[in-house]
C-alpha cells in the first residue's frame, strides 16, 4: 500500500497535465510535437513538487516512456516508408481508378475502407497499423485529409480489446484474477457492440450526413451483426480469435454487398459530402496509373498474408517470440511509497512479430516488385522525380518527437502515482452507480495516456476490480467497461492521432482531429456508462 | 540550421535518455540519471522553442495544400 495523497488538489494537479496538452492541440492549434513536450514537462514538475518523486524515478519513468514510444514509433517509420514507396510508382492513383471500377458508391467505398478494412488490420496487426494504413488508402479514394484520420480512429477503436489476436484481453488475464473469465468476456464483447455500430453509423455520417445515414443502413446493419454478433458469438469459445475472425468475414462480405445495386452504383440522393475532397480538378491534371488495380494492392497483401502467416499460425508465432529485446529498469519508490518493480528487460519486445516486420517487408517486396516491372521510372516520367526518403523522414521526425513525448507523459503520471490519484479519486468520491457509469471513462482516461488498450488495462484493471468489490458491483461488468473504454480511447489518443495526420501527410492538425474524435468517444462514453450501469 | 535538422537532434537526445535511464537505474549512476533528465529536456525544449522563434513552417516537405475546411466552415 502506499500513502498517495488522494484529494481534490492533487487529483487537479494529476489532471492538469492532460488538460494542458488538450487545450493546447485542439484550443490553442498547437502542432502535436510542441504540445507534447510540454505536457511532459509539466507532468515530471508536478511528479517531483507535489508526488515526491526522485530522481532515480523520474529517470525511470523517463527510460520506460521512451521505450513504450519505440514500439510506437516502429509502426510510424516502415508504415511510412511503405506509404511513399507504394506513392512513388503511382500506386495510389492506379488503387482509386481500380477502386472506382469496383464500386462507385463512394459511401461505401469510404465504409469499407475506413470500418472494415480498418478492422480488419487491427485484428491482426494492431499498435497503430490500421490508423498509418488506412488513412492514405482514404485519401486516395477522395476523401479529405483530417476527415481521413478521424474516419480511420473511429473505424478501428473498436476492435482494440479482442483485436492483435486479444492481446489486450490477455495482458488483463495477467493482472486480474476474474472470477469468471468467460462471462467478463462475453460482457466485454456485448459492450464493444456499442462503439462498432456507433462507428458505422458515425462515418455513414461524416460522409453525407443524414441521407448518408439513412441510405447505409442495411450495411451497417449487416456489418455490425457480424463484427458485434461474431465477436460476441466467439467470446463464448475462443476470446483470442472473437475480433480476428468477424473482421476477417466482414473483410469478404464486401464482395457480394458491393454487387447489390445499392452499394455498387452512386447515390445519388447523397448531395451533401463533407468529408469528400473536390477531385474534378485534379483528375484532370492527374498522369493516367502506370500499372493495373491489382498491382496497386500488391503492399495490402504481403502485410495481410504476412500478418496472418506469422500471428495466427501457433508454431510460427511461438518460434517468432522467442526473439525478446528490450532494456532493464531499475526498481523505483517515490515519497509516497509508489513502487515499481525492477525489469530486465523492461516491457520485452519481440520484435518478429512487432508490425514493423510485417510492413518493412511489405515494403521491401513492394519496392522490388515495382521496380522489376518499370513502374518507378514510368511514374517519374509521368509525374516528375519522387523523393521517398527525404518525405518519409520530413513527416516521421516531427511525429516521432510527438510519440515519445507523450509516452514519457504516461509513464510519469504513472511511475509518480498521478495516474492512482486519477482513479483513487473518482472511486473515492463516486456511489456505486455513479462508478459504473464512470468505470469506462477510466479506461479512455488510461488509453489517452498510453495510445494503448493494453497498457490502460494493464495499468487500472486491479483498481476496477478492487472498487467493484468494495462497492458491490460486478466484478464482470466493471472490467468490461474499463476494457471498453479502453478500445474506444484509442480514437482520441495523441499517438494514435499523430500516426494518422503523418501517414495522411497533415502533421500540426492534429486539434483538428480530435475536435472531432473527442464528441464522438465522449458521446459512446455515456452509452457505454448507461450499458454499464444496467449490466453492473 | 534548419527546423528539420533541430527536430531530428530533438528525437535523437530524446532516445538517448533510455540507454542512460537504464544503465542509471540499474547500476545506482546518479551521473547517468541526471543525463537521463539533461538529455530528455534539452531534447523536449527544442521543438516548443522552435515555435517561438518564428521558425515553423511545415514539416512535410510535399505537403499538398489538400482541401481542407474547419468544422465551422463544414457547419456552415
Amino acid at each position: 500500500m502506499n500513502d498517495l495523497p488522494v484529494d481534490l488538489l492533487h487529483w487537479l494537479l494529476a489532471l492538469s497535465p492532460i488538460v494542458v496538452l488538450l487545450v493546447l492541440l485542439t484550443v490553442a492549434n498547437w502542432k502535436a510535437p510542441q504540445a507534447g513536450p510540454v505536457g511532459m514537462f509539466l507532468g515530471a514538475i508536478l511528479a517531483v513538487t507535489f508526488f515526491q518523486t526522485p530522481l532515480e524515478t523520474l529517470a525511470a519513468a523517463l527510460g520506460a516512456g521512451v521505450w513504450d514510444a519505440i514500439f510506437v514509433l516502429l509502426v510510424v517509420w516502415p508504415a511510412l516508408l511503405l506509404y511513399r514507396t507504394t506513392d512513388a510508382a503511382g500506386g495510389f492513383v492506379s488503387l482509386r481508378e481500380g477502386i472506382r471500377r469496383f464500386s462507385k458508391n463512394q459511401l461505401f467505398l469510404v465504409l469499407a475502407f475506413g470500418w472494415v478494412f480498418a478492422s480488419f488490420l487491427q485484428g491482426i496487426a494492431g499498435f497503430g497499423v490500421p490508423v498509418a494504413v488506412v488513412a492514405p488508402l482514404l485519401l486516395a479514394i477522395g476523401v479529405k485529409p483530417v476527415m481521413a484520420v478521424v474516419i480511420a480512429l473511429i473505424g478501428h477503436a473498436w476492435a482494440n480489446m479482442f483485436g492483435t489476436l486479444a492481446v489486450g484481453w490477455l495482458a488483463t488475464l495477467q493482472v486480474v484474477d476474474l472470477e469468471d473469465p468467460t462471462l467478463t468476456a462475453v460482457q466485454t464483447a456485448l459492450m464493444l457492440w456499442v462503439p462498432n455500430l456507433a462507428a458505422g453509423f458515425t462515418i455513414a455520417w461524416l460522409f453525407g450526413r443524414w441521407s448518408a445515414v439513412g441510405h447505409s443502413v442495411p450495411l451497417v446493419l449487416i456489418i455490425s451483426l457480424i463484427h458485434g454478433g461474431g465477436q460476441l458469438a466467439l467470446a463464448f469459445v475462443s476470446p483470442i480469435l472473437s475480433t480476428f475472425i468477424p473482421a476477417a468475414i466482414a473483410l469478404v462480405a464486401l464482395y457480394p454487398l458491393s454487387r447489390w445495386k445499392r452499394y455498387g452504383e452512386r447515390a445519388e440522393q447523397i448531395e451533401e459530402r463533407p468529408a469528400m475532397a473536390d477531385r474534378s480538378d485534379q483528375d484532370d491534371d492527374e498522369p493516367e496509373p502506370v500499372m493495373s488495380f491489382g498491382w496497386s494492392l500488391l503492399p495490402y497483401g504481403v502485410l495481410t498474408v504476412t500478418s496472418i502467416v506469422v500471428l495466427a499460425i501457433p508454431p510460427i508465432t511461438q518460434a517468432a517470440e522467442a526473439l525478446e529485446i528490450g532494456f532493464p529498469i531499475g526498481g523505483t519508490t517515490t515519497g509516497y511509497g509508489v513502487e515499481n518493480e525492477a525489469e530486465d528487460p523492461y516491457s520485452p519486445m519481440t520484435l518478429l512479430t512487432h508490425p514493423v516486420v510485417f510492413l518493412a517487408l511489405a515494403t521491401a517486396v513492394t519496392w522490388a516488385v515495382y521496380r522489376a516491372k518499370g513502374f518507378y521510372a514510368a511514374w517519374q516520367e509521368k509525374a516528375g522525380p519522387q523523393r521517398v526518403w527525404a518525405t518519409t523522414a520530413g513527416n516521421a521526425i516531427p511525429a516521432s518527437v510527438a510519440i515519445v513525448s507523450f509516452l514519457v507523459l504516461a509513464a510519469i503520471l504513472d511511475f509518480s502515482g498521478q495516474v492512482d490519484v486519477l482513479a483513487l479519486g473518482i472511486s473515492a468520491v463516486a456511489p456505486a452507480a455513479v462508478y459504473a457509469f464512470a468505470a469506462n471513462f477510466i479506461g479512455v482516461l488510461g488509453a489517452f495516456m498510453t495510445s494503448s488498450n493494453t497498457s490502460s488495462n494493464v495499468l487500472f484493471s486491479q483498481l476496477q476490480q478492487t472498487v467493484a468489490g468494495e462497492e458491490g458491483l460486478s466484478e464482470s461488468a466493471i472490467i468490461a467497461a474499463q476494457s471498453t473504454g479502453g478500445a474506444i480511447g484509442n480514437a482520441i489518443a495523441p499517438a494514435n492521432v499523430v500516426l494518422g495526420t503523418t501517414t495522411a501527410g497533415i502533421v500540426g492538425k492534429e486539434g483538428e482531429v480530435l475536435k472531432r474524435t473527442l464528441p464522438w468517444t465522449a458521446a459512446v462514453a455515456v452509452l457505454v456508462g448507461a450499458l454499464t450501469v444496467v449490466m453492473a | 540550421m534548419n527546423t528539420m535538422v533541430l527536430q531530428g537532434a530533438a528525437l535523437v537526445l530524446m532516445l538517448l535518455a533510455l540507454p542512460l535511464a537504464s544503465f542509471g537505474t540499474t547500476s545506482g549512476a546518479t551521473w547517468a540519471n541526471v543525463a537521463a533528465i539533461g538529455v530528455l529536456t534539452v531534447g523536449g525544449l527544442i521543438p516548443p522553442v522552435l515555435r517561438y522563434l518564428g521558425d515553423d513552417e511545415d514539416e512535410e516537405p510535399d505537403a499538398d495544400e489538400r482541401d481542407e475546411t474547419t468544422p465551422e466552415e463544414e457547419d456552415a
